[in-house]
């Protein structure tokens, strides 16, 4: 055979084998490792002559030698930046692969005298450790056959050599934490940068193969780090997401509208109810991302009027349309889209809103909208879409004095007085910690008494004194037959008091 | 001219007949061949393998370095010695890549020139730059270069036959995977 005699069926074969090769790169990889300890290696050399017509063969001595026991171990990754984000407050699983790189089957021990993992960085404070364990089935979850590395000394099963097993530290950091959080597992201090493989000290900390090779027993450490940040999700009314309620709670700020439907009807202490269903009301209601992280909000309600239907639009333009999450108080189960927010992001929806008749006039009924955090499903934020069933409420009393036998006998001479009392009954925006509400203000508020009109006598009955209100301003009618009192503008929760005074003829 | 003389002067009758038989050349071939089965002794190559092993600046054979560890280089001489008393022609020696062990690109040697090809197939083929096809990213295939690591067999082949009681040596490495 000359140099470049291969035959053809050869190569072909060995090209096939070539090809395979290289299509199962990891499984040669995999293949491509190191000889294992105790392999004898043997090696015999052959020759072939001739004397000029028979050929001989002739074989040489063999010469054996053994592979030695060499220990190795090696853990990734070994970061040094942070590789990931993680919310604040949630349980993030820090992976590591630890890797059997001797040549035989070895156990790896996790600390000596201390567990082998160690929290540090801004982003650790008030975090915990709440599982740590070789995942041996490689499931992500702590089950059968894993081994908890939460105490000193604990010991993986044994590893063929080359073969790597995952260890989760699963740590969750405090809801107000901020900046990286590094977990390291083993302490090895040489080495740098990747601190794989280096001859074992027994310290509190350390990763170690228990059995040691010619080389002794060999430690590594590796290193993840994870940025943790800060979730934070404000809902509040329309262009003012960071409202706050009475006392700055951030889960009652709120927007006051009120029904026109239905409420033309006496409060009569409470008695008085709506006398039919309310027209739709919307209202508009604003979200911001305050967090660090890209999130993705759902938004939900807790609570509502009994009866009442609530839709939501959740992105405000109708693009989407309005989604009934109640129907006349009953949850439909209707999926609300959700809403995607980039940090410092802001994003409308609207709530659509029906009360039922029957409802007590010039009343406050509350829907809360909760804004809740995909990152983290502990953080939401409520806000108040409140309906009032009215808002202005009015109350006339008729007192006598001056009267005969008795003070308050109504008879000629006797002094009759009205006192209209009129208040603003809906919530307040500018109690104490209050900001950013959206509030209920009459405007223009016009009461108008004729004493001979609506069943009233009192323009031939009663001689006038005086009509006033010290909020309003009071025009007489002719003959001081009737009065009218406009208040220009009367503030929630504030009242006023429009009185007349006539004698009885 | 000699030994062409020496060759006539000991051709025997049927030889001398070919001749006769007008082929020149056939009766040169058959007869020369002749003339050296007649001629020499018979050859007796007697092969000697060692192993050694570079160990601190030192080197040691394997009988004394005990259990070698993956990475190390171990070297490995071939030494043959003609014990016969005839000429050994077509000499080639052939030696193994041990299992366990890659061949050290490069560092094949041999006294008196000889060419070294080879096998990536367990010696059945030989080649001084064993061939593998390679799919390339457009699905053809191309002849490249097999790696080294894929070598399982050195030879070494000589041109010039060793005499009785001439030596030759030879040697390449190995590194323990």
């Amino acid at each position: 055979m000359n140099n470049s005699s291969t035959t053809i069926a050869a190569r072909a074969l060995w090209s096939t084998i070539a090809a395979l090769l290289m299509l199962c790169t990891f499984a040669a990889q995999t293949l491509a490792q190191q000889t294992a300890g105790g392999v004898v290696i043997s090696n015999t050399a052959t020759a072939t002559y001739s004397d000029g017509t028979q050929t001989y063969n002739a074989t040489s001595n063999t010469v054996t030698v053994t592979v030695a026991n060499v220990a190795g171990l090696t853990i990734t990754p070994d970061e040094t930046t942070s590789s990931a984000s993680v919310p604040a407050g949630t349980s993030s699983d820090y992976s590591f692969t630890v890797t059997n790189t001797g040549n035989f089957a070895n156990v790896v021990q996790f600390g000596t005298t201390g567990v082998a993992y160690q929290l540090s960085g801004a982003g650790s404070t008030g975090a915990t450790v709440t599982q740590a364990f070789v995942d041996a089935d490689n499931s992500g979850t702590f089950n059968g056959g894993d081994v908890d590395i939460t105490t000193a000394g604990a010991q993986s099963a044994s590893l063929a050599m080359g073969t790597s097993v995952t260890v989760i530290i699963r740590v969750t950091s405090a809801s107000n934490a901020s900046g990286d959080l590094t977990v390291t597992l083993g302490d090895a201090t040489t080495g740098g940068a990747t601190f794989d493989n280096q001859a074992h000290s027994a310290t509190g900390n350390d990763v170690f193969t228990v059995t040691a090779g010619i080389n002794g027993q060999r430690e590594a450490k590796g290193t993840k780090i994870k940025s943790i940040a800060t979730v934070s999700l404000l809902n509040g009314p329309s262009g003012a997401p960071a409202a706050t309620g009475p006392g700055g709670n951030n889960n009652t700020d709120f927007t006051n509208k009120s029904i026109q439907t239905g409420i033309n009807v006496a409060y009569n202490g409470g008695a008085g109810t709506t006398s039919a269903a309310s027209e739709q009301v919307v209202f508009t209601n604003t979200l911001r991302n305050d967090g660090g992280l890209a999130d993705v909000v759902t938004l939900s309600v807790p609570s509502f009027p009994a009866g009442a239907t609530v839709e939501i639009d959740p992105d405000g333009l109708g693009i989407l349309g309005y989604v009934i999450v109640l129907n006349a108080g009953v949850a439909t189960g209707n999926p609300v889209p959700t809403v995607s927010l980039a940090v410092s992001a802001t994003a409308n929806y609207t709530v659509r809103i029906t009360l039922p008749a029957g409802l007590v006039v010039t009343n406050g009924y509350d829907t809360v909208i909760r804004a809740t955090s995909a990152l983290n499903n502990t953080v939401y934020n409520d806000t108040i879409d409140r309906l009032y069933t009215g808002f202005m409420r009015l109350v006339k009393t008729a007192t006598v004095s001056g009267g005969s036998p008795a003070a308050t006998d109504p008879v000629p001479g006797a002094t009759l007085t009205y006192a209209i009392t009129y208040e603003n009954v809906s919530s307040s925006g500018t109690v104490a910690g209050a900001s950013g509400n959206v509030t209920l203000t009459v405007s223009n508020l016009t009461i108008t008494e004729d004493g001979a009109a609506g069943g009233n006598n009192w323009a031939t009955t009663t001689t006038h004194v005086s009509a006033t209100d010290a909020g309003g301003t009071v025009t007489p009618g002719a003959g001081n037959n009737s009065y009218t009192d406009v208040i220009a503008s009367l503030a929630p929760q504030t009242t006023g008091t429009f009185t007349i005074v006539r004698t009885i003829n | 001219m000699t030994k062409l003389k020496k060759m006539f002067r000991t051709l025997p009758l049927w030889a001398l007949i070919l001749v006769a038989a007008g082929s020149a050349a056939g009766a040169m071939t058959v007869a020369r061949n002749h003339v050296v089965v007649k001629e020499a002794g018979r050859p007796e190559v007697k092969v000697t393998l060692a192993g050694t092993i570079e160990r601190g600046g030192k080197l040691l054979t394997l009988d004394k370095a005990g259990a070698v560890n993956p990475g190390e280089i171990l070297q490995w001489n071939i030494a043959t010695v003609n014990e016969g008393d005839g000429s050994a022609h077509g000499y080639k020696s052939v030696s193994r890549v041990p299992e366990g062990t890659v061949f050290v690109a490069g560092s094949a040697h041999a006294e008196s020139g000889a060419a070294v090809t080879y096998s990536i197939d367990k010696g059945q083929t030989f080649a001084s730059l064993p061939l593998i096809e390679e799919k390339q990213p457009d699905g053809s295939t191309k002849q490249v270069p097999a790696p080294v690591s894929m070598y399982t067999e050195v030879r070494y082949e000589w041109n010039d036959a060793l005499a009785a009681g001439g030596k030759l040596s030879a040697s390449y490495k190995v590194r323990v995977k």
